[in-house]
């Protein structure tokens, strides 16, 4: 992909969903996340890279992997843009919302008991890259893709459902 | 037959399967195997499961997402903040301030420190202020010293000069004679062994010797008081009325004696009067520069065979004046004689040196075993302040002297009119130095041929 044919609008339509849920799978916070994710974009048009999507990817695992030291000073150059719509209305169903954090802390340990590899493939496909981009930005090669992936999907499936019985089990 | 694998079902369930070709032959596998296609409908639940999963984790819609046109705004401000722009620069500039200014601070501290270790105490006198009053002893007036029979005899260092072996002698102290009671006001200087150095209007110049020996500190005691030598015929002086102070600012061994030697000997006003044991009317001519009956008593610039006064020395070996006149020779160790030179009696050696600044220094010797002309010691003498050039008077109890105070005490001499006199025993010698403006400076490096 040339540089001159790269429509950043619509790489940046396409890719900001799936580069929040990559953040935020690293740094479990939403607005962090996105924040992040502009700040990955406003990089990427900086620099106009050859390979956007593998870019900005290892860009933003660059920035989560930062994040943890560099939080105040993150802070200080970063800036939520301001947003053109309105945010969704908070869950007024606390039992729900309740619930929901609590699957949603289960499946983050599951996720956590992963090895850093398959953790890594498994985000980076749920995100949205296809398995050259994975195999790129990961060092595997492309057939290994399926493979690892299909582990990884096992591994959490299981894991998850070790989680919910042992939590079953406490009642 | 060939089975599609676990990775490739979840390539082909993902369309990740690139090759047509191959996707054609899963497609085909799949419907025609039983097995696999079970594990196809297994690996879709585990997919989907695991999806649904990472999708509840998942942050919620993001239908606040910002316009690309703002991303773009924003990349394009942090571009021109990145190129040098000026808010770039102060960036840039506030971001090396802060270690620049510690850096600075802290090599300023370390210079500080660095410059203030060489630095000498504040309560620690310099070499220069130690050895400045030999050189800056401002004469005394005719009008201090005059009437003034006290001496002020500052202590010199120890190593100015060395009596010692005179004390050591006890001819010299057999003619010496009594001095008036302590009543007098004759001071003998807390050093025991010195000399009494004339008082000198010398010039603030150091010593033209080189690699002349400096001096030791001062003792840290005062030693008691010791006897001072004076005229023997100044008993008119020690009966005149003392004046104030009479002495000045001792310094070392150069001290100020304004008046100490019979400052009204044979009715000459104080600093003018005769000095070592001269008679009555011989001060003058002492004070103005003659030898007086065989002493110079003002050596400064004398010529080479005639004295300022006229006084004509023949000129003799050092061998042959050393039989004419019984008593060893000494002279300035590292220099050489220029002339030696006997006076007409044959009783006084002087010696002439020409120093490296072309000064003149004459040193004149003779024999101390003349009564008359030997010097009166005073056993307790005033003790003299030499700091603040004040008298006090001691016990009235004057002990007689002893055959080695004579040796201990101080040869007051007369006021100079020009050049400084610096005069010592050794042994039965008296020797006189002149012509340099610290003779005292030479005489520790007096030595016997």
């Amino acid at each position: 992909m040339s540089r001159a044919a790269i429509d950043w609008g619509a790489l940046y339509e396409e890719n900001y969903p799936g580069l929040v849920r990559y953040l935020h799978s690293k740094v479990w916070d939403a607005d962090r996340a996105r924040e992040l994710a502009q700040e990955v974009f406003v990089r990427a048009l900086g620099n106009r890279p050859d390979d956007p999507r593998a870019w900005l990817f290892t860009v933003a695992a660059n920035l989560a992997r930062d994040e943890a030291r560099t939080v105040v000073r993150r802070k200080k150059h970063l800036a939520l843009l301001r947003t053109e719509a309105v945010s969704a209305p908070p869950t007024i169903d606390p039992v729900a919302e309740m619930e929901a954090e609590q699957r949603a802390a289960t499946v983050r340990r599951a996720l956590e008991s992963l090895g850093e590899r398959d953790r890594e493939v498994l985000l980076l496909r749920d995100a949205g890259l296809g398995y050259p981009e994975i195999a790129q930005r990961t060092g595997l090669a492309v057939s290994a893709v399926g493979t690892t992936l299909c582990r990884a999907r096992k591994r959490l499936v299981s894991a998850h459902a070790s989680l919910e019985e042992a939590h079953a089990a406490r009642g | 037959m060939r089975h599609v694998d676990d990775g490739t079902i979840h390539a082909w369930l993902d369309e990740q399967v690139t090759d047509p070709l191959e996707a054609a032959w899963i497609e085909e596998h799949l419907d025609t195997c039983a097995a696999c296609a079970a594990r196809l409908e297994e690996e879709r639940a585990t997919l989907e499961r695991a999806g649904a999963l990472l999708g509840a984790i998942a942050p919620v819609a993001d239908t606040s997402r910002p316009a690309f046109d703002a991303l773009v705004a924003k990349a394009r401000d942090a571009a021109a903040g990145s190129n040098g722009g000026a808010d770039g620069a102060r960036s840039r500039v506030r971001r090396w301030i802060v270690p620049a200014s510690w850096a600075a601070s802290v090599a300023l501290a370390l210079a500080l420190g660095w410059a203030v270790r060489d630095l000498p105490p504040a309560d620690k006198p310099s070499t220069e202020s130690q050895q400045a009053p030999s050189s800056s002893v401002e004469p005394a007036t005719p009008s201090n010293a005059q009437g003034s029979t006290s001496a002020v005899a500052p202590p010199p260092p120890s190593g100015d000069v060395s009596p010692r072996q005179a004390g050591t002698n006890p001819k010299s102290t057999t003619g010496a004679r009594p001095s008036q009671p302590s009543g007098s006001s004759r001071i003998a200087p807390p050093e025991s062994d010195a000399v009494q150095p004339a008082p000198v209007p010398a010039p603030a110049v150091a010593s033209p010797l080189p690699a002349a020996p400096a001096p030791p500190p001062p003792r840290p005691e005062p030693p008691p008081p010791s006897p001072a030598i004076t005229p023997s015929d100044s008993a008119a002086a020690t009966t005149a009325p003392r004046g104030g102070g009479g002495g000045g600012r001792g310094g070392r061994g150069g001290g100020r004696a304004a008046g100490v030697i019979g400052g009204q000997a044979g009715g000459v006003p104080a600093g003018q009067g005769g000095g070592f044991g001269s008679g009555a009317g011989t001060g003058a001519a002492a004070a103005q520069g003659r030898l007086v009956d065989g002493m110079v008593v003002n050596g400064a610039d004398a010529a080479l065979l005639r004295s300022a006064d006229g006084t004509v020395w023949q000129p003799i070996t050092r061998a042959e004046a050393a039989v004419r006149t019984g008593m060893p020779l000494y002279g300035i160790e590292g220099l050489t004689p220029v002339l030696t030179t006997i006076s007409a009696d044959g009783a006084a050696v002087r010696t002439v040196y020409r120093l490296p600044t072309d000064a003149l220094l004459e040193v004149v010797q003779r024999r101390r075993e003349d009564p008359a002309r030997s010097v009166t010691v005073v056993a307790e003498a005033p003790v003299v302040d030499v700091q603040n050039a004040r008298v006090q008077q001691q016990a009235p109890s004057v002990p007689q002297p002893t055959a080695n105070s004579v040796n201990q005490g101080r040869i007051l001499v007369p006021e100079p009119v020009s050049a400084p006199l610096w005069s010592t025993v050794r042994g039965d010698v008296l020797l006189t130095l002149s012509g340099v403006a610290d003779p005292a400076a030479l005489a520790s490096r007096l030595r016997p041929d």
